[in-house]
């Protein structure tokens, strides 16, 4: 294999080929870096690159092979993380200038579960500031959509999605606030998974909302994903909220099929003028695809989820303002402009507004429980319209009716599962009429995160979507 | 001090900061008031909505509603 080969192989299958001696994991990591060095001052993917420390790890791998033991299902696999997650001795910034010198002692659960899986640090990944969006100058580049250098890949986690699309890691972490890993998993064409909110440990992760921030595995493939939440999940006694559900083979059933599976599309996301007529023809493919795959298909109500992307500021926000009232206070200076007035405007709200959100948010709950009493998965895209401009994302709000368009709008898809803690995922689901990915969204109920596998899995292999490369990683 | 369904003004955003001790910029202002404004006007929307009986939760049960 030549080192683009390699880069363009997915997690399973270069765990799988290191295992059998095809290739090394010293040839993994480099292939990689090869690729950040030609590409990614371009795509401003990458925050910190530890190059030393990825090699030495891949050696430590080979030695382990080399002795016979198997590394873990993550063998050698070359991956990058959010750069949210705290990871030992490694400048961990959130994005933000407040943390440009931050280096954690310890690593968060999550990457102590990675590294233990077999895989292979190769650095940490830009994203929006705080893990909020809108950021005008991130302070480490702006990150490009390799499908379109004029768009963006998607917020927070955008960095993620960057260097899954361009192939500069074998897998990601994201997290997921309110859409932050799936939302890029969709406008950079890969897979992003929301598990349930105490799946897995979000111990050493800097919070943007406590109440619903969760880890979010982004991948090339589904069977990736399905690998990478495997290592990842389970309780954690550093968070006592995390699950003592024992975490399942979550690839064990994914090649069942959805013969007999129903699938509900949610009415009132589908039926609202505002979603770009590509993104609608592409979930009415996708249904006919599962019909042709022998899923039941119908439509679901679930009114509240208009509403969703208010309720989600209103709590998500409000809550993060608190969170951050002493930066607020003290280092407003250090913030972008639009996270700034974002946190201000936050820490305005009165009390009653963020009761009134909260109690909202239950009810919201309901309504998903009783459409899933129905149905096992249900279907929407993950964002209304495909990656916008970066200009359009970034710009200051002009009035309050531009606030509600570019601000509340799209919170709704992605923000139903987030403040409901129900699992969900973003799967290639086809592309607009001048190539840019789109996000096929698909939930289901509490730890059903092997549902949400299956119909993922089913879907993917009847599609393409997967399959293609981003154009413009060509013309670098 | 009322909110509703009226704008709020940059009077009003400003009177707010003072108090919460929040310090913002006049250039800020009206990007402020803008996303205030707007956040006020969408959560007014749930106010039409039977909330008396629910209590809000930090973490859900692990199967089922709250």
């Amino acid at each position: 294999m030549n080192s683009t080969e390699i880069a363009f192989l997915s997690a399973t299958e270069t765990a799988k080929a290191i295992k059998t001696k095809e290739l090394s994991p010293t040839d993994a990591v480099q292939a990689y870096l090869e690729r950040i060095d030609r590409l990614d001052s371009r795509l401003a993917a990458y925050i910190t690159v530890v190059r030393e420390e990825a090699l030495r790890a891949a050696r430590l791998v080979a030695q382990r092979i080399g002795r016979g033991e198997d590394p873990g299902p993550l063998a050698g696999v070359p991956i990058a993380v959010k750069d949210q997650y705290w990871t030992k001795d490694i400048l961990t910034t959130s994005g933000s200038k407040v943390y440009q010198d931050f280096v954690p002692e310890e690593d968060s659960t999550v990457i102590q579960r990675l590294r233990d899986a077999g895989s292979v640090l190769l650095g940490k990944l830009n994203l929006s500031e705080l893990a909020m969006g809108g950021t005008q100058n991130p302070p480490w580049g702006i990150p490009v959509n390799p499908w379109n250098f004029e768009c963006s890949p998607g917020e927070s986690s955008s960095g993620s999605g960057v260097a899954l699309a361009a192939h500069l890691c074998a897998a990601s972490m994201g997290e997921d606030t309110g859409g932050s890993g799936r939302g890029p998993a969709s406008y950079c064409g890969v897979v992003g998974l929301r598990p349930t909110f105490t799946r897995v440990s979000r111990f050493g992760m800097t919070h943007m909302c406590w109440f619903m921030d969760a880890a979010a595995p982004m991948t090339k493939t589904v069977e990736d994903c399905a690998v990478m939440l495997g290592v990842i999940a389970g309780y954690d006694e550093n968070d006592p909220y995390t699950s003592h559900k024992p975490v399942p083979d979550y690839t064990a059933r994914m090649r069942d099929g959805v013969k007999g599976l129903k699938a509900g599309l949610i009415k009132e996301l589908h039926q609202t003028q505002d979603m770009h007529p590509d993104v609608r023809s592409a979930i009415e493919s996708s249904l006919d695809t599962f019909r042709e795959l022998g899923a039941e298909v119908k439509e679901v109500s679930i009114p509240l989820s208009e509403l969703a992307g208010a309720i989600f500021v209103g709590i998500a926000d409000t809550e993060g303002a608190g969170a951050r009232d002493e930066i607020l206070r003290n280092q407003p200076g250090d913030l972008d402009q639009a996270s700034r007035t974002r946190l201000q405007s936050a820490a305005l709200v009165p009390a009653k507004v963020y009761n009134r959100a909260a109690k909202a948010r239950v009810l919201l709950r309901r309504q998903m429980i009783a459409a899933l009493a129905d149905v096992d998965i249900l279907v929407s895209p993950t964002s209304p319209y495909p990656a916008p401009k970066h200009t359009d994302l970034t710009a200051k709000f002009e009035n309050v009716e531009d606030v509600r368009q570019r601000f509340f709008f799209r919170r709704a898809y992605t923000g139903i599962y987030s403040l409901t803690a129900l699992p969900a995922i973003s799967i290639p689901g086809g592309f607009t009429s001048d190539g840019l990915p789109i996000g096929l969204q698909l939930g289901a109920g509490p730890f059903a995160e092997e549902t949400l596998f299956r119909a993922s899995y089913a879907y993917e292999q009847a599609t393409t979507w997967h399959t293609r490369t981003a154009p413009e990683i060509d013309n670098i | 001090m009322r909110y509703a369904n009226d704008m709020v003004d940059k009077t009003t955003v400003s009177d707010l900061a003072r108090l919460a001790g929040i310090e913002i910029s006049d250039d800020e202002l009206d990007e402020v008031t803008n996303r205030f404004s707007s956040l006020i006007q969408e959560m007014d929307r749930l106010k039409d909505l039977d909330l008396a009986n629910i209590h809000p939760v930090a973490i859900f049960p692990e199967d089922g509603e709250a």
